[in-house]
């Protein structure tokens, strides 16, 4: 892979909460690169950090949590590069990538969108804050994108409240806001989590035609295997705040490294195989983020873990192969991180 | 079907629904006066037989939850029969049933409900919420109950310790076990499992799965397996049940439904399941589904299906089509269940290992 190719890259993002409880390391050190006009899926389960790190791209992460280390480097078309980890929440050169080079969509459309403005105001709006045009123009362009999505009578659409939209309608509305500004990225937070199969499978549809014709690269979170599998091309599993694995869809289904990805799609039930006796589980459960344990932080759930190393070492991402990459001591040099640790007592 | 009283040979029907019909009035104006009708269950029929898992899906709006609480009596149904037959083999009405005869039959019939959070009262302490059941029925108190409520810890597999703490100590995944003991708490013949997996990580969710599986053989339970999700049905279930709009549109074996589906919504519905294997990507040949699931106040006319249906014809918009069976009990409502050659999802290629 070229650096051209790159549109994001992130090394070593931390996004911590500090609460009066203590600090949760929501993130803690996630590298991956996001390639231009490609599909990215980032899984995992609940309290991976999966969505905190798509917050923190757009440095839209809630107080009390920051980002507190890090790096994420936005590549523009004519060459800029600019360190989003760096620019102020609030400031004006990350609302110039808001919304507008980088837009994002959520889970829950209901929650997401104004309850008191229509469709149309609230999707011309973005129009007219990112872009030198008049009203006029920006609300046929809202027409326009509306009928992209999908949404039948755009024009009457655009004067109805959120609540007068079904759920499925409502993402769509979602989706046109997005890219009514044409992103480079489009940020998809488990957008269809909350709604039925057979609308899932039509907005699934949706954001891959949209993502041909635009070109635009896609970062979809999701906790379900079978929508991975279903668009992605490049899949990151995130764990406790840690990237485990990344790498090409096909090599994580049926050439997972990582013991955790193994172990996550052996408990998912498959369909087609009929009544099955037992599924594999992961023993135990994701530890509370206050006492995360030392060294590889799966390593009590994992059945693969090497006593008096995978507790003691943290693992760090080694690379397998081209656009492959995976976190875990078993591919390790394990003299090496031996010797670092001596050193590192030494001094 | 099978009627009870009608094939007194037949013992194993555990509860039989004849024409469930759940109406929620629609009022309007300072008098409430009633304006119309949602028809979240609008004549639904079924049977479901003792130490088996029957499956219920559909998409959401679909009634199937209303149809559950209906089966306990949350809601008093509009019309129907609810014919349960007791471990004694006598066969009761549950609807005809006053509220103090319901309540021995409240401890053959328990619920699980889908959110974990929600569902334990936060102020309740383990003991009180497993034991509560227990102590309403004035089955066991004190130092007993304690004991029971222990037990019933180890065989979700919780530890016994934990019946001093309260519900926020816990995860979501252990949450859920805390609901199946309280199910469990006055030995159940019949468990309503709402959605009990929806809300669960997949790690989680599959020992939430393979608990339900060994209850169900230790203690012979027989399961009514609410659910959206229909790659965890066919995994749990040895009968499903789809319904679509308050009303029961195919029932099958879960091999049948899912290698020969009869009715247009079950195969656009088994369609739509994201497989999670990259190489069966199913591009282009996968059913789209168009527009919306009809208003339940205001269904269309004829097979309420027929909307969205790509095999509808003239009379499928005139005339609704009743559930018919087509053979081996596959229960079907399409007036084409004959003709249709429709799509399951064992015919895939399987994947080259």
């Amino acid at each position: 892979m070229t650096k051209d190719d790159v549109l994001l890259e992130v090394r070593g993002l931390k996004t911590h909460f500090f609460t009066d409880e203590g600090v949760v390391k929501a993130v803690d050190g996630a590298s991956f690169d996001l390639k231009k006009g490609e599909i990215l899926c980032v899984v995992g389960e609940s309290g991976c950090g999966k969505s905190v790190t798509a917050r923190s791209i757009l440095q839209l992460v809630d107080k009390p949590g920051r980002i507190v280390d890090g790096d994420i480097f936005y590549y523009r078309d004519n060459g800029e590069v600019v360190n989003i980890a760096k620019l102020h929440p609030r400031g004006s050169a990350i609302r110039r990538i808001r919304g507008n080079e980088i837009s994002m969509i959520f889970q829950e459309p209901m929650s997401s969108l104004s309850p008191v403005h229509t469709v149309g105001n609230q999707i011309t709006e973005a129009i007219l804050l990112h872009q030198k045009v008049s009203k006029q123009e920006a609300w046929d362009r809202a027409i326009e994108c509306l009928r992209r999505v999908g949404i039948p009578k755009p024009e009457q659409r655009m004067e109805s409240y959120p609540f007068q939209l079904s759920g499925g309608m409502r993402q769509r509305a979602m989706i046109a806001m997005a890219l009514v500004c044409e992103p480079k990225l489009l940020i998809a937070d488990e957008p269809t989590t909350a709604l039925d199969v057979t609308t899932q499978a039509q907005i699934l549809d949706l954001i891959l035609e949209l993502q041909e014709d635009l070109g635009m690269a896609v970062m979809f979170i999701t906790h379900d295997l079978g929508v991975v599998a279903e668009i992605a091309r490049d899949v990151l599993v995130m764990y406790l705040g840690n990237v485990v694995e990344y790498g090409n869809v096909d090599d994580i289904f049926h050439d997972p490294k990582h013991p955790y990805t193994e172990a996550l799609l052996r408990s998912i039930p498959k369909m087609g195989l009929g009544h099955q006796a037992r599924l594999d589980t992961i023993r135990g459960m994701v530890p509370h983020p206050f006492n995360r344990p030392q060294g590889c932080t799966f390593h009590p759930r994992c059945e693969k873990k090497i006593p008096g190393v995978c507790d003691v070492y943290s693992p760090r991402p080694e690379s397998i192969g081209p656009g492959r990459e995976v976190n875990c001591l078993l591919f390790s040099d394990l003299e090496e991180l031996e010797t670092e640790a001596r050193q590192g007592g030494v001094v | 079907m099978a009627d009870i009283k009608a094939n007194p040979g037949e013992t194993n029907v555990i509860l039989e629904v004849k024409d469930l019909k759940m109406h929620f009035p629609i009022t309007k104006g300072f008098f409430r006066h009633v304006v119309g009708h949602v028809r979240a269950v609008d004549g639904v029929s079924f049977t479901v037989r003792e130490g088996e898992t029957l499956g219920l899906v559909g998409e959401s709006g679909c009634g199937k939850t209303t149809v559950g609480r209906c089966l306990v009596r949350v809601y008093e149904p509009t019309a129907g029969q609810i014919r349960y037959r007791r471990a004694d083999g006598e066969v009761v009405d549950l609807i005809q049933l006053k509220e103090e005869e319901l309540r021995p039959i409240r401890k053959e019939i328990r619920m699980i409900f889908q959110d974990p959070y929600s569902s334990l009262n936060p102020r309740m302490r383990i003991r009180d919420i497993i034991g509560e059941p227990l102590r309403n029925y004035k089955v066991c108190e004190g130092a007993e109950l304690d004991e029971r409520v222990m037990a019933l810890l180890k065989q979700v597999g919780l530890r016994p310790e934990y019946i001093h703490r309260y519900p926020h100590a816990f995860s979501g995944g252990e949450r859920q076990r805390v609901g199946i003991a309280r199910a469990l708490a006055l030995n159940p013949r019949l468990v309503i499992a709402d959605e009990a997996v929806s809300a669960l990580d997949v790690s989680v969710r599959a020992q939430i799965i393979n608990l339900l599986d060994d209850l169900q053989q230790e203690l012979g339970l027989t399961y009514i397996f609410i659910a959206h999700d229909l790659s965890v049905v066919e995994h749990i279930c040895d009968r499903v049940a789809v319904m679509y709009v308050g009303k029961m549109v195919e029932v099958a074996t879960t091999e049948e439904l899912y290698s020969r589906p009869r009715h247009p919504y079950t195969e656009a519905l088994l369609s739509a399941v994201p497989i999670p294997d990259p190489r069966q990507r199913r591009k282009g040949d996968r059913i789209r589904l168009e527009g919306e699931v009809p208003d339940p106040s205001n269904p269309p006319a004829g097979c309420y299906f027929s909307p969205r249906c790509r095999y509808a014809t003239e009379l499928c918009r005139e005339e609704a089509p009743a559930l018919i069976d087509v053979g081996d009990g596959h229960l079907v409502a399409c007036h084409y269940a004959d003709q249709l050659e429709l799509r399951g999802v064992y015919e895939k290629p399987k994947p080259v290992a």
